[in-house]
């Protein structure tokens, strides 16, 4: 049988106490089921014995809100036990990362990193949180460009994200830019994905089940229907073949797995999970002779395809 | 280490736990740095008014008391100074699972941005992050970066401290560095150093290399030592060929125009860039990846390699026709 340890039980409940509403805001009712579900404590205390603890912990330094309703009636620890020591360039880079998430445009990225912010103060002492807030105020124009990346582009995100929270079919018609109809297609949104300069979405067929990429520049029309599909969707499997230095050096993209491991040591067979096509094949021209599409069939006679017709370029003004 | 402790006098007070408090008044010395029998009575001391001198087995019952609430509290020995070190606490960080796919999303898109010292910086506040993270985040943010941020190339594991080399480029200096090179296997490339750049989650030093007259890039996390660097700024121009392209049905922003181009002329449909290309490898690269939308326009030289490298590639799918 494992020797228990000795230690003092009372200090340890109030230290119990200070690690959970480190974690979480909490009432005294709270607090007593958190007592009780321990193995080191299990059993409930009075409120007034809680108040001894809350009142110990608040002359050893720790603000602890008293329960109101503004905070819900509970405990709220406003400082973490611990801090963190972030270095001028470390609070620099948090704005900046800031800027990141405001300049997607979604309200969720922003939210998120504003509660990160949140949580990320209460391990910071008064002077960094002053620093940080300073370096908001400074940083919000210099990080300009940042910020209005994809501003033109806001509403139509927003739309887009309210159908992706939503989770409804949708239909769009779009326009791709060498192409002279418009087509229009049903599907299930999947996410938001932001490229250098451009959003697209990544999205479910529900033709074909199979999922795709769609600059949203190119919409020009997009409503929500009022019905939902359910959660199939197929990514598109693309194997290709990588030889030489390529080879050797290759390291797999996101939803890539290598799946022959050629015999011989120049060679690599890769399968490629994607939800973005035309990104992948222009990925894998840049490999030039190195690479070859092996399967399926559609997408390495567009390989071929693109191949002949750049060839062309240069014959036709030849002649 | 929280701040807010002052000296108490505690057998005034009778409405708290002294021994609790004794304990936080460890605590927080432990969360400074480690510290032995003497140094914790004399804290307490300091603390407290008319702090008694604790025992031996009572500061032991006090560390045991935080190691069972999850304090990792290494045991005094000679190895240690015989002091207590302070290894971890319980005082976690909890973050949601939101919250973190939009850090991990943020990291991904300043990748994609080529941005390096921001993904430095990035990478540096998350790795410091990650001791504070309760274990359930750690691991979705441990999984959520596996997963999305694969590619990435750890910079810890960069043999040279990235900003020195960021100064050698900023000065031009020649360096002379050992290269694991995937090919050729480890050798000594000297070069003009000029910039650092981040492609694909991956770092890359950038320079002249007067031997083969052409502008090298070179992956950060294999560079295995720095041989010699030159004391003075080095001022050999790199030698570039001015190539210009047509791109059509493109879009000057999406198609990236890079700080070597400039667009030459521009209607509805068409673009014509001039680049001055240094590494004709990468040139050749961007080229291929535009598909049949780009046409090179001269120099006859690069236009004939293009077409060469385009007839490789055809007779590829036409020798294997069958697959």
């Amino acid at each position: 049988m494992e020797k228990r340890l000795k230690i003092s039980s009372t200090a340890y409940r109030v230290l119990l106490l200070l690690q959970k509403l480190n974690e979480k805001n909490k009432n005294a009712d709270e607090l007593n089921e958190l007592f009780l579900d321990d193995p080191d404590v299990e059993r409930i205390f009075s409120k007034d014995v809680i108040l001894k603890y809350i009142s110990t912990l608040r002359l050893a330094g720790y603000d602890i809100s008293r329960p109101s309703a503004s905070n819900n009636y509970c405990y709220e620890l406003n400082k973490a036990p611990v801090l963190i020591d972030f270095s001028d360039e470390e609070i620099r880079t948090l704005v900046l990362l800031k800027s990141y998430a405001e300049g997607f445009q979604q309200n969720k990225h922003i939210k998120n990193y504003y509660s990160f912010l949140e949580k990320i103060k209460r391990y910071m002492c008064k002077k960094q949180i002053e620093k940080l807030n300073e370096q908001i105020t400074i940083q919000e124009k210099k990080d300009e460009q940042i910020l209005n990346k994809f501003k033109n582009q806001s509403d139509l995100i927003k739309k887009i994200e309210q159908y992706l929270n939503e989770n409804q079919n949708v239909e769009i018609k779009y326009k791709l830019p060498e192409e002279e109809k418009e087509k229009l297609i049903i599907v299930k949104l999947l996410k938001l994905k932001y490229k250098i300069n451009e959003v697209a979405i990544i999205y479910c067929d529900l033709i074909s089940n199979q999922m795709n990429c769609l600059k949203i520049d190119y919409i020009s029309y997009i409503k929500q229907l009022p019905s939902i599909s359910g959660e199939k969707q197929v990514l598109c499997s693309v194997i290709f073949k990588l030889k030489g230095k390529l080879a050797k050096t290759y390291r797999p993209y996101e939803g890539e797995k290598i799946t022959v491991p050629s015999l011989k040591s120049h060679e690599l067979t890769v399968t490629a999970y994607c939800d973005d096509i035309e990104t992948l094949l222009k990925r894998l021209l840049k490999y030039g002779e190195n690479c070859e599409v092996l399967y399926p069939k559609q997408i390495r006679n567009n390989m071929i395809n693109t191949i002949n017709n750049a060839l062309k370029n240069y014959t036709t003004a030849l002649l | 280490m929280h701040s807010g402790f002052e000296k108490q006098k505690l057998n005034k007070l009778d409405n708290i736990s002294v021994t609790a408090f004794r304990i936080i008044s460890i605590l927080n010395m432990l969360l400074k740095g480690p510290c032995n029998d003497a140094q914790i009575n004399e804290k307490l001391r300091e603390d407290i008014e008319e702090s008694r001198e604790l025992s031996k087995d009572t500061i032991c019952i006090y560390l045991n008391t935080l190691r069972i609430l999850g304090c990792e509290i290494t045991r005094p020995t000679k190895k240690n100074n015989y002091k207590y070190i302070l290894k971890s606490h319980p005082f976690k960080m909890t973050l949601s699972k939101n919250e973190i796919e939009t850090l991990v999303d943020i990291r991904k898109f300043v990748s994609d941005l080529n941005e390096w010292k921001t993904a430095l910086e990035t990478d540096r506040i998350l790795h410091s992050l990650l001791n504070y993270l309760c274990d359930d985040a750690k691991i979705f943010f441990l999984n959520a970066k596996k997963s999305s941020l694969k590619r990435e190339v750890n910079s810890e594991n960069f043999f040279h401290e990235i900003k020195q080399l960021e100064s050698y480029c900023k000065q031009n200096k020649v360096i002379t560095l050992l290269y694991n090179s995937p090919e050729a296997g480890e050798k000594n490339i000297t070069l003009v150093s000029e910039k650092i750049t981040m492609e694909n989650g991956a770092f890359y030093l950038w320079g002249y290399s007067e031997e083969l007259e052409t502008t090298m890039y070179l992956r950060i996390d294999r560079i295995l030592d720095i041989k010699s660097i030159s004391l003075h700024k080095n001022f050999i121009k790199p030698k570039a060929v001015i190539v210009r392209y047509k791109l059509s049905n493109c879009c000057p922003l999406s198609c990236g125009i890079a700080e070597n181009e400039s667009i030459l002329e521009k209607t509805s449909n068409e673009l014509i860039i001039e680049a001055a290309v240094t590494n004709k490898f990468k040139f050749f690269q961007k080229i291929l990846s535009y598909g049949h939308k780009c046409t090179i326009i001269s120099p006859e030289e690069i236009k004939n390699e293009i077409v060469i490298k385009l007839e490789k590639m055809q007779r590829l799918y036409n020798d294997n026709c069958c697959v």
